[in-house]
Order: structure tokens, then C-alpha cells, then sequence
């Protein structure tokens, strides 16, 4: 049965472990027409407390809406069961929903509990969960946004945190995806670790405090700065390719010719298109040059 | 991730299993471009109790718990039935695939068992091969030199902040010397070399603090390899051992899946090892590259081996040449190339 109520009579304890959002197509809607399904709640010591229904609630309260509709209901599960039960499909999207609700109604991080959110046991989850809860909202709020999993958030935390901040706060200059947001945090705590420096050296290093300054796209941004410090992280794999690069583009062979560019496999390939006799007689010549050879080997002695 | 499947959960306790399945193979490294040298392995152990954070095993095992095969007559058994298969080969053998293959003798006895059974097979050489310094219960023991105790050694920066809970590198160099006194012969294991800030300084006292405890002619082999690990041990490793700075270097992927320091990196680091071990031991000693390619064997020692087959006779030939008394027969190319998939 629907009752109505004022806005302020309701209690969103149960649902705090739900970031706020703002949802453009709820608020014209609420805006125009009201709020059409009612907010369902429980009765816990005389008050209201919402089971589903709290962002309705948060945009009746923006737009200055009095009063609400509500209905109440008993259900025979526990509170937590009932509000996992609702809420199934947003913990089914997030894994920082998963680790927010459990903390929020003191759910034991056991095998048990964990396999039913489709979170892995292991004998130091309850560690790993703190130091992600411990992250600041806006932290949690990114890693809920890009749908970061359980393992991708341990790696994270394993990286530099100084780093880990300040990308964060700059996100909006590069729209780091998930992958990209990784693989920066890696390659940048890395360097930090290999040079010992600190993070204000290295960014300044790699060029990032410019590009926030130029008037170019996040992504334009995060590609250069992804070159650079990718560059940087190789100096001796760019160092070897461009000096193999200018043998080859010394030998003028007339072929093409590559190379492994990890190093890993040796020797040169060399690949020709031959529409005439001349051609074949042309590459034959320039391959007896004792200097082209000389330099083929020189390749090789570098790959 | 199931339950207590994290494999350090299982390092805590020994437990003894039996025996069950063939325990004898050859080593899981195995691949075409990064070449093994066709060592048989026997998995008797599995886990360790020490913690490196590079190890393998942090991405390798299944089952975590730390176990010791208990019925060692049958382990003998199928080594018996296998070398004799194959009376042509001479087999070497370790026990360190998925453990360390002395760590646990004070509570197993195992190895000294091996090493009297080793002792009167012929065609074959047990390897015992180790990060402990747990050496006294297989000192007394009638090996004929037919055990191998080997070490895995690295420099004193790394042994401190990488190899967690083993034996120091001075116990180990002491252990050492106990092992060569009893005239077992000795391999040396400088795998994986890690690149750092002082790391030649470093692995020159090394070589140097080994060359002080083992002579040239009680060196069964010494095998030279770097860092290396298949992406996902990369996050493991950043994950299990936070302050460590192992993954930090210029690395790059290989065909195998696995990323190693960048090639002229490694080139200079196996180079430098190379020509101080001649320095030190001459020509003698059996030197080879673990899981590197073809290429770089010919880059750092000169020598062109193009098979599996060819590098496992050539232990056959080192031995039969050096340690005669060791390997008494002739060893047959042939059909160390023919066979070389067994």
C-alpha cells in the first residue's frame, strides 16, 4: 500500500554504501511528473528506513519536493539478505559495491559469504579490502566507475600511492581508461623505483605538467604522455632500434628491411617485390656489397 | 582463487604424501627457442619453505601445501626402470623442480637415500640443488660422485632482499665447502641474475668468494641465467613482496611468454660472468646458458648448440672427458640428437 511522507522522515542508513549519482533523465522525470514508484522502505524503531528508492529520495530532496510516496514492507530476511536481494543488479556491476556492502552490515569475509558475490577466498582478503576501503571516495567512486575487479584493485594498490593520487586527481585532463590507468601507474612507479625519484622529478621529466597546460584533448594528452614514458621506461631497447634503424636506413637496399623490435629474435628479414629481372639483378648487386654485408652484420650483432 | 589455494598458506607445514603417478620428467621449462638442456626432473618435493619473491611456484601450484613424496622406493624404482630403458643416455636428475632439495633432509631423509641409490647406477647423476645450508646429514654418505650437490647463488644485496628466509650467502659458502671437502662434485647456479644498480661490483665478489671454496675440478657445471617471469607472476611478484624492486627493469616479452631484461642487457651481464669464471676456473668447467636462445649461447661462449639433443650430449662428453669415473661410456651422438624427445 502507497502512504505519502515528508522527505525528511527517511532514513537512508541501509543504502549509504551506495555512491551518489546524477542521474539527467530521473530528475526530469521526477521533475515533471512526480515521483511515480513509490520508495520502498522497513520499519525499524518508529522511522522509515529505505530498502530501495534512495536516489528517487536524493532527487525529490534536489527539486524541493515536500513529500514523498513510500510503501513498507516485512519481508522475512535479514536485513542484509533483503537489500543484496534488491540490489542485486549494482553489486553485480561493481566490485567496490561488493566490498562496501559487505563492510557496511559486517558480513565476515569468509568463503561462504564471499562466493555468493562472486568474490574469490584467500587467507588475506580481510587485509586486501581494508586498504582498498581505506582509499579515499573519490578513489573508490573512480575504481566503481571503471568497473575496476577485486584483482585489478590489489594490483593498484601495489603501486606507488603518491602516483595513484595525483592521476586520479588529474583524470579529468586525460580520461585514463582502465587499462591506460594501469599501465601509467606501473611504468611510473617503476621508474620511481629505478631511479629512486621522487614523483614530482619524474613527472616533470616525463613532460606531464606541460601537457596539462596545452590546449590539446585528454586523449591527445594521455597518448603523449603514455610515449613518453614509455620511452623512458626502455632506454636501452630505443637506444639499440635507433641505432640499428640508421644502419638499415644507411644500407639504401632496395627491399624492405625489418628487424625484431623487441631484440629477442636475431638477424634481419629482407623482403622484396620483383617485377623484373632488373629488380632481382639490382637487390642481388647491392646484397655483394661488402659495406651492405658489413652492415647486415652489424644488425645482427645487435639483435 | 579457492580456498587456502595461495601457495604461501602451504609453506608452513610438511606434509608426506604417497606416491602416486610417474614423479620422473623432464624439466617443465622446456621450449624450442629458449633452450633447456634436456635435465630429467624427479618432483619428490613440492613447495619450499623458503619465500623468494621471484619464484615460479607463486604462479605454478595448484595445490600450495608443502609435501614430500614418502615412499622413496618407489620413487627409486621408476629412476631405475627409466635410466635402464635407455642405457645409451646418462641421465642427469633433480630434485629441485617444484622445491629445494635439501631444505627439508633433517625431517625427510630423502636425499641421503638418492645419493646411495645414485651411487651405484650407472648411467646417471643425481643433482641435488639448493638455497639452505643444510648439508651435514649427506656428508658421510657413499656418493661416488655420482650427486651433484649444486647451489643457487646470488649476491649478498639480493640474497637479503629477495630470497627470503634461506640460508645466507656465507652460510651457504660454508656449507659449500663442507660438500667439497667430502669430495661430492659441486654446480654453481648463478640463476636468475638480477640487474641493479651495483650488480657487477656485486656478482664479481661473488664469483670471487666461490672461487675461493671450489676448485676447478670439482665443478660438475655452472649454468648462467637472468630474471624472468610470464606476465602475470609480474603482478604476484608486485603483489607478494611490496618493496621489492625486481620488476622495475627494462624488460621485454620472448616468444616463450615470458619477459627477461632486454638483450643487450643480458648480453653484458652473461658476458661479464662468462669471462670472469674463465678468469677464475679456466677452460674446464661445463658453463651453459638456462632458458636463453640459440643465439646468445653464440654471442656470449662461442659455441653454437642447435638442439636439446646436442646440449645433453654434451654434458654426456663433458662428463665422460672430466669425471670419467662418472660417466664410464662413450657417449653416442647419434642418438642423443634421435632421441632428444625423450
Amino acid at each position: 500500500m502507497c502512504n505519502q511522507a515528508h522527505i525528511d522522515y527517511f532514513n537512508d542508513q541501509f543504502l549509504s554504501w551506495k555512491f551518489d549519482s546524477c542521474n539527467k533523465t530521473l530528475l526530469d522525470s521526477i521533475n515533471i511528473n512526480g515521483i511515480l514508484t513509490p520508495i520502498l522502505t522497513i520499519a525499524v524503531n518508529n522511522q522509515y528506513v529505505i530498502v530501495d528508492g534512495r536516489q528517487r529520495l536524493l532527487v525529490a530532496k534536489s527539486l524541493g519536493l515536500k513529500s514523498v510516496p513510500y510503501s513498507v514492507i516485512e519481508p522475512d530476511l535479514t536485513t542484509s539478505d533483503l537489500i543484496k536481494s534488491l540490489h542485486s543488479s549494482d553489486l553485480d556491476k561493481s566490485t567496490i559495491y561488493k566490498l562496501r556492502y559487505l563492510k557496511h552490515f559486517n558480513i565476515p569475509l569468509d568463503n561462504n559469504s564471499l562466493s555468493k558475490l562472486g568474490l574469490p577466498y584467500y587467507s588475506h582478503i580481510k587485509k586486501d579490502v581494508d586498504r582498498i576501503l581505506d582509499l579515499s571516495d573519490d578513489a573508490q567512486r573512480f575504481l566503481h566507475d571503471k568497473s575496476f575487479s577485486l584483482k585489478e584493485m590489489v594490483n593498484l594498490l601495489h603501486y606507488s600511492p603518491a602516483a595513484f593520487d595525483r592521476l586520479l586527481a588529474d583524470d579529468a585532463y586525460f580520461h585514463f581508461t582502465k587499462r591506460t590507468f594501469d599501465e601509467s601507474l606501473s611504468i611510473i612507479t617503476a621508474l620511481i623505483k629505478r631511479h629512486s625519484f621522487g614523483l614530482d622529478d619524474l613527472l616533470t621529466q616525463t613532460n606531464y605538467l606541460n601537457l596539462i597546460d596545452q590546449s590539446i584533448t585528454p586523449q591527445q594528452r594521455q597518448k603523449k604522455w603514455l610515449d613518453d614514458i614509455r620511452s623512458m621506461a626502455s632506454p636501452v631497447l630505443r637506444q639499440t632500434q635507433q641505432s640499428i634503424d640508421s644502419i638499415i636506413a644507411e644500407m639504401a637496399l632496395p627491399a624492405v628491411v625489418t628487424y625484431d623490435r623487441t631484440l629477442e629474435n636475431t638477424g634481419v628479414s629482407i623482403q622484396a617485390n620483383f617485377t623484373s629481372v632488373d629488380d632481382i639483378n639490382l637487390l642481388v648487386t647491392s646484397l655483394s656489397d661488402d659495406s651492405v654485408q658489413q652492415q647486415i652484420k652489424q644488425v645482427m650483432e645487435l639483435t | 582463487m579457492t580456498e587456502s589455494s595461495y601457495y604461501r598458506d602451504g609453506k608452513k607445514q610438511l606434509k608426506f604424501t604417497p606416491y602416486k603417478g610417474e614423479k620422473m620428467d623432464t624439466c617443465a621449462t622446456i621450449h624450442d627457442e629458449y633452450v633447456c638442456c634436456n635435465v630429467k626432473v624427479l618432483k619428490s618435493v613440492s613447495n619450499c619453505p623458503f619465500d623468494c619473491s621471484y619464484c615460479f611456484l607463486q604462479n605454478y601450484l595448484t595445490n600450495p601445501d608443502l609435501e614430500v613424496v614418502e615412499e622413496t622406493d618407489r620413487l627409486i624404482n621408476e629412476i631405475r626402470q627409466k635410466v635402464t630403458a635407455q642405457p645409451w643416455r646418462f641421465f642427469r636428475i633433480g630434485t629441485w623442480e617444484l622445491g629445494d632439495s635439501l631444505a627439508l633432509e633433517n625431517q625427510t631423509g630423502q636425499a641421503k637415500t638418492l645419493i646411495e641409490t645414485f651411487s651405484t647406477i650407472e648411467n646417471a647423476v643425481l643433482e641435488l640443488k639448493t638455497k639452505s645450508d643444510v648439508v651435514d646429514p649427506i656428508l658421510d654418505c657413499q656418493h661416488n660422485q655420482k650427486t651433484v650437490v649444486s647451489w643457487s647463488l646470488n649476491t649478498d644485496y639480493i640474497v637479503n632482499t629477495e630470497e627470503h628466509k634461506t640460508a645466507s650467502l656465507n652460510n651457504r659458502l660454508i656449507a659449500m665447502k663442507k660438500v667439497v671437502d667430502s669430495g661430492y662434485l659441486v654446480g654453481l647456479h648463478f640463476d636468475p641474475m638480477i640487474y641493479y644498480a651495483d650488480w657487477e661490483a656485486d656478482y664479481m665478489d661473488l664469483l670471487n668468494e666461490c672461487y675461493k671454496v671450489v676448485p676447478s675440478n670439482q665443478i660438475a657445471w655452472i649454468s648462467i641465467g637472468s630474471l624472468r617471469f610470464n606476465p602475470e607472476q609480474k603482478r604476484l611478484i608486485e603483489n607478494n613482496f611490496r618493496g621489492s624492486k625486481l620488476t622495475c627493469q627494462e624488460m621485454v616479452k620472448g616468444s616463450d611468454n615470458k619477459v627477461r631484461y632486454v638483450k643487450p642487457l643480458r648480453i653484458e651481464m652473461y658476458t661479464k660472468m662468462f669471462n670472469k669464471m674463465r678468469e677464475f676456473w679456466g677452460a674446464d668447467p661445463l658453463i651453459y646458458l638456462c632458458m636463453e636462445r640459440w643465439d646468445m649461447w653464440d654471442k656470449i661462449m662461442d659455441i653454437q648448440p642447435r638442439s636439446i639433443g646436442e646440449l645433453d650430449y654434451m654434458f654426456a662428453d663433458h662428463f665422460n672427458r672430466h669425471f670419467p669415473l662418472v660417466n664410464t661410456q662413450l657417449p653416442n651422438r647419434d642418438l642423443y640428437i634421435k632421441y632428444q624427445n625423450t
